[in-house]
């Protein structure tokens, strides 16, 4: 069994949950940016949860199906078409052999994720087949997709057409969206004023925003607190001796336009760190689109873990309503 | 040696931070932390990343939290180092400071006051370590540039810098295993292979490890990459 791409969409690549492990080495541990969407297609389809998909981003690709298989697109909304019938998205269904998968423009979110029966086998790298390409890791030659590349597909395993995921249980970003933020770190080099600005203002995403990072736009510019940079670090306040990034981290080079550092960004840099968006929040920026407003929204660590616990209990639920 | 701050990052992390002036006897004491970290020295233990002057300490919130974290920490930090030694490894990195292998080298010349052959002379007798790992994958920061050699970075990075450039700012240098953008100053290109395709080891050094640089030709650079 294969999927041969036939068109390949704008960015669209193989991710499963990502290879843990190396970011010491500045491997980053990459994997989908909506890992809850990538766990309920793979649910769908009778998959273990860290299987591998394509991860779509804003525009599907086009694939034609090299045998009879079961289907199931979720994250982001975006028409299913199948030999240019219509699907519904967040649940399973039949393909045919020699029949064309495709889509039509996205009316809501930013990714989707396409799971098949078996799952995508191409060949892991470091033990995850998540593309990164700057490392030339996982995927199709450590790239996206290309027309032309015939995926190799797991063994079918038994699942069915017709499964769903209950409407509670699909996740898409509010608008404006909000993230919830840790503030931490270098908080205290901002100035107070900065520091109720960043709550207060509203910010758009900019157009800079993949796989490494998101950035955002249009909110007012950060002050720091008078200090002499150390020798080590670069001119601008905005530059601290190099550290570690730790995933989730907001980083304002310049203090202008916060970055949130996101799957396969780089473990470590020169830019100071305001804090960090909750891991809870993480996947509402993986369907996030350019030029969507987006508050930030100050909790405390109590107020994190609690939404951490919403989300496994919300997992949880979705194990449960999927289970065979 | 001032007792580290504990900073918090995210719900699933804490930094160890010893503020920001890099000193040889604070980075061994971060990296002999490093090496004592176990799931059974800090329960709920996920991974740590060092850097220059602090430790990322990443751990599960679902099974502990930052205070039982940090009180962990503090337990290691309380025994003083030294007493196992962390296992390192010696690399030599071939490196050609010849003409366009290395763009820079006139301009370092200048800034630091030196002839050309006195700063490859000075990178030659250099005994660097691995800092940390950063910027791009494989990217070892390698500390312990000769003071002469201290060059702030660039005001504007370069773009498509190729890999096996080799790299300094500051007191530290590096070989990049990627064409990347860097505002670090150019003064050679090495053939040495810092990818070695091994799974359990994806990169020639590891954190801790000793480098020194052995000048190689032109010639002996081309006939390393056929």
């Amino acid at each position: 069994m294969t999927l041969e791409i036939v068109k390949p969409g704008l960015a669209t690549s193989v991710q499963d949950l990502g290879r843990p492990g190396y970011f010491h080495l500045g491997i980053p541990e990459g994997g989908a940016m909506d890992r809850y969407a990538l766990r309920a297609a793979n649910l769908l389809v009778g998959n273990p949860e860290d299987a591998a998909c394509l991860e779509a981003v804003f525009m599907g690709p086009e694939i034609r199906i090299g045998a009879d298989c079961i289907l199931a697109v979720t994250g982001g909304e975006m028409p299913i078409k199948l030999d240019g019938e219509p699907q519904a998205t967040w649940e399973s269904f039949a393909a045919k052999a020699g029949q064309v998968l495709s889509f039509g423009f996205l009316t809501g979110g930013a990714r989707i994720y396409i799971a098949v029966s078996g799952g995508v086998a191409t060949e892991p790298d470091l033990g995850s087949r998540s593309t990164y390409p700057i490392g030339a890791l996982g995927g199709v030659e450590g790239r996206p997709v290309q027309p032309g590349d015939v995926l190799p597909i797991g063994a079918p395993n038994g699942a069915k057409p017709g499964w769903s995921v209950p409407e509670e249980l699909r996740r898409g970003p509010g608008s404006p969206a909000e993230l919830r933020v840790l503030p931490g770190l270098y908080w205290d080099r901002l100035t107070e004023a900065s520091q109720a600005a960043f709550f207060d203002d509203t910010w758009t995403v900019a157009s800079e925003a993949d796989r490494m990072g998101y950035r955002f736009k249009g909110g007012r510019a950060m002050e720091f607190v008078d200090r002499e940079q150390p020798f080590g670090a670069g001119s601008d306040p905005s530059n601290i001796v190099d550290g570690c990034y730790s995933y989730g981290s907001i980083q304002v080079p310049g203090g202008t336009e916060p970055i949130v550092l996101h799957r396969d960004a780089v473990s470590g840099g020169g830019y100071f760190t305001l804090g960090a968006v909750i891991s809870a929040d993480m996947d509402l920026i993986g369907q996030l689109q350019p030029n969507m407003p987006v508050r930030f929204v100050k909790v405390d660590m109590s107020e994190a873990l609690l939404a951490r616990t919403e989300r496994r209990q919300m997992l949880a639920q979705l194990r449960q309503s999927l289970a065979a | 040696m001032k007792a580290p701050i504990l900073r918090p990052v995210a719900e699933h992390g804490l930094l160890v931070d010893y503020g920001d002036r890099f000193d040889r006897a604070i980075w061994a004491r971060l990296i002999d932390l490093d090496a004592r970290l176990s799931s059974e020295t800090v329960p709920g233990f996920v991974e740590a990343v060092p850097a220059a002057t602090s430790l990322l300490v990443r751990f599960d919130p679902m099974t502990t939290d930052h205070a039982k974290v940090g009180a962990a920490l503090l337990v290691l930090l309380a025994v003083p180092p030294g007493e196992e030694q962390r296992h390192t490894r010696a690399h030599v990195v071939d490196v050609c400071y010849d003409g366009t292998l290395a763009p820079d080298l006139v301009e370092v010349a200048t800034r630091c006051g030196m002839s050309t052959e006195d700063v490859v002379s000075a990178h030659l007798n250099s005994e660097c370590h691995v800092q940390m790992y950063g910027f791009a994958p494989g990217y070892a920061y390698l500390a312990g540039l000769p003071a002469p050699l201290h060059l702030p970075r660039k005001t504007a990075a370069k773009r498509d810098v190729p890999k096996g450039s080799v790299l300094i700012a500051g007191q530290q240098c590096l070989v990049s295993t990627l064409t990347m953008p860097t505002g670090w100053w150019i003064i050679g290109r090495s053939p040495t292979a810092i990818l070695t395709g091994d799974e359990t080891r994806p990169f020639l050094f590891d954190v801790g490890d000793r480098v020194t640089f052995r000048r190689i030709s032109r010639d002996d650079y081309d006939r390393c990459l056929t």
